[in-house]
């Protein structure tokens, strides 16, 4: 019998590679055309970046002749990239902290407690993932409107909290639920009140589960357009993608100049996504999957 | 322990009454709205069912519909295939596969915004990598104005998008390749299939269920990333690049007819949610 199977598992490995002559050939074809297609793209604009318009136009694919830092000093002193990627900054970093604090609370009651109505406010959560975002945008703008801080950074923080709850929630619960008990009952047997199993167990064994969510609200905030071009008119309030794409309306014929934009505006993210792969792709991945 | 109890409505509260202001209640005012006639300054007028009608009767609602079936059409026959065979190619741990799936997930974690530009430069009509590569091939012929054409528009305004998320198609059926026992591999190999054969009927019914789940994300997606369209295009020439969410979009904020704005809004949420609905129904038996 077990010769039987050693001899066609053989026998499969001898005709697979005849077989599949053509399969191989679209394999590489797909394997390294895609690969050179999100690299070569990358590259591409990296390079034109370097590069001034008369270089651009007389030589589109070749290296820049030197690395000149001119667009990128351009773009940050004269086309305020620099305030924009400040803008960025605070709005990414304030939205990923209010997420998870907001998060983190409800999602511990959720995941830890039985309580009247529990399923139902996880529900509304859920909710909120099935629907395609962009479809509030009026009810957005006016209530930002109302309250007075549309065109304003506070107004974006705000709008990407609530945008981005619904996911966070959604992962936070998935993880709490997963946690062992026995560290909490240890401490609440101990005496602990719940804000200090909260802030001594649950925190500090969630670290993975808030990483996640963390990077994705990081991910989404940093690089939200639609909204952004709909709720902010003044230019100090800017965030990086909106100065981007004005960029390209104003600055029309400066290639070199957007280039250089666009890769300001990867890097950050970049970095992020470098550092934190396999996570990042764990968590799109089972985010996906389970919602 | 009543006292505790006390405690809960601490960790609950502050961020229900959040998430209750700032995103039901507005998902509840594009509902109400949507039964309104409003331009965003006087009196809201209520009108019921008048905008729904109306949208039926409307041919560039239907044009910006039948466009983003087309993207629906794009993400069946690009998007997934293509994320299938990357995520089964690397899946056969092929040299660097790490590597290659770094960077394939890159345009997932980038800006539209960053995409777009990227991709006007490959159209641009003078010195566009697209142009360039053509006349350098002696094609000069083929050359034109891409998101401006015709005929090409549509085609090379949904491009981008299709692009955006095609790592990420890969890496959830990656996930869903992990899944498959080896056992079920092997015995395919010892029944003797051949390397297509064993991509029907081993490996894509076991990853049945992640091929729906690509399905559902991807329409979801083709119906709220409109952002290459407002971008790149802007719906033009005469709205035959328009997308439902461009429509609603210029409804509301160019022509101030935000209660019909609204009504585009819930239509594309009540087809969201049900195609969701729909696959997942399909999919429960199964489980």
């Amino acid at each position: 019998m077990n010769d039987d199977n050693g001899l066609a598992a053989k026998n499969v490995n001898n005709r697979l590679p005849i077989s599949s002559g053509l399969g191989k050939f679209f394999k590489y074809l797909l394997v390294w055309g895609y690969f050179f297609i999100t690299f070569g793209l990358f590259l591409w604009v990296l390079m034109t970046s370097f590069k001034d318009n008369s270089e651009i136009f007389s030589s589109p694919f070749g290296l820049p002749s030197s690395f000149d830092f001119s667009n990128y000093i351009f773009a940050l002193t004269n086309v305020n990239m620099g305030l924009y990627l400040w803008n960025s900054t605070v709005v990414t970093v304030a939205t990923v902290l209010l997420c998870l604090a907001f998060g983190a609370t409800i999602s511990y009651a959720l995941a830890r407690f039985e309580f009247r109505g529990n399923m139902l406010v996880y529900i509304l959560f859920v909710i909120g993932l099935t629907i395609p975002l962009q479809s509030l945008i009026f009810p957005m703008f006016f209530k930002m409107d109302d309250i007075g801080i549309r065109d304003s950074l506070l107004g974006l923080i705000t709008v990407y909290t609530a945008l981005n709850l619904p996911k966070t929630v959604f992962l936070l619960v998935g993880f709490m639920k997963g946690l062992p008990k026995e560290m909490e009952e240890a401490a609440i047997i101990d005496g602990c009140s719940y804000w200090s199993v909260f802030f001594r167990v649950i925190l500090p064994i969630s670290k993975p589960g808030l990483a996640t969510a963390g990077i994705l609200v990081f991910i989404a905030a940093w690089n939200e357009y639609v909204f952004a071009s709909v709720l902010i008119s003044s230019d100090i309030a800017k965030t990086l993608p909106l100065g981007l794409a004005s960029f390209q309306s104003s600055q029309l014929s400066e290639y070199g100049l957007i280039a250089s934009g666009v890769i300001l505006s990867i890097i950050p993210v970049l970095i992020v996504y470098v550092i934190f792969q396999e996570q990042i792709i764990k968590g799109m991945a089972d985010g996906a999957v389970k919602g | 322990m009543v006292q505790q109890r006390w405690v809960l409505l601490a960790f609950i509260l502050p961020t229900l009454l959040f998430y209750t202001y700032f995103f039901l209640m507005p998902v509840t005012s594009t509902l109400i709205d949507s039964f309104h006639e409003w331009d965003g300054i006087s009196d809201k007028v209520f009108i019921f069912l008048e905008n729904y009608i109306t949208l039926l009767q409307d041919p560039i609602f239907y044009k910006s519909l039948v466009n983003t079936l087309y993207w629906v059409v794009l993400v069946i026959v690009l998007q997934i295939p293509i994320g299938f065979f990357l995520a089964y190619f690397i899946y056969q741990k092929i040299k660097g596969f790490k590597f290659l799936r770094t960077v394939y997930f890159i345009p997932v974690i980038t800006s539209s915004v960053a995409i777009s530009l990227a991709f006007s430069f490959i159209y641009e009509a003078n010195f566009g990598i697209l142009n360039s590569l053509l006349k350098l091939v002696g094609l000069d012929h083929l050359t034109t104005a891409w998101l401006t054409d015709p005929i090409t528009a549509m085609t090379a305004v949904s491009l981008p998008f299709v692009f955006n998320y095609i790592g990420l198609m890969m890496v959830i059926l990656f996930a869903g390749l992990q899944s498959i026992p080896d056992e079920l591999i092997e015995a395919g190999e010892i029944d003797g299939v051949n390397a297509l054969q064993k991509i029907i009927y081993i490996i894509l019914p076991s990853v049945r269920n992640v091929l729906f789940i690509c399905l559902v994300l991807g329409i979801s997606y083709a119906f709220k990333q409109f952002d290459y369209v407002l971008l790149l295009t802007n719906g033009g020439p005469v709205h035959l690049t328009e997308v439902t969410g461009t429509y609603m979009y210029k409804q509301g904020f160019s022509q101030s007819n935000y209660g019909y704005g609204n009504a585009i809004a819930v239509t594309m949420m009540g087809i969201v949610i049900v195609i969701t609905l729909v696959i997942n129904k399909v999919l429960k038996p199964k489980d």
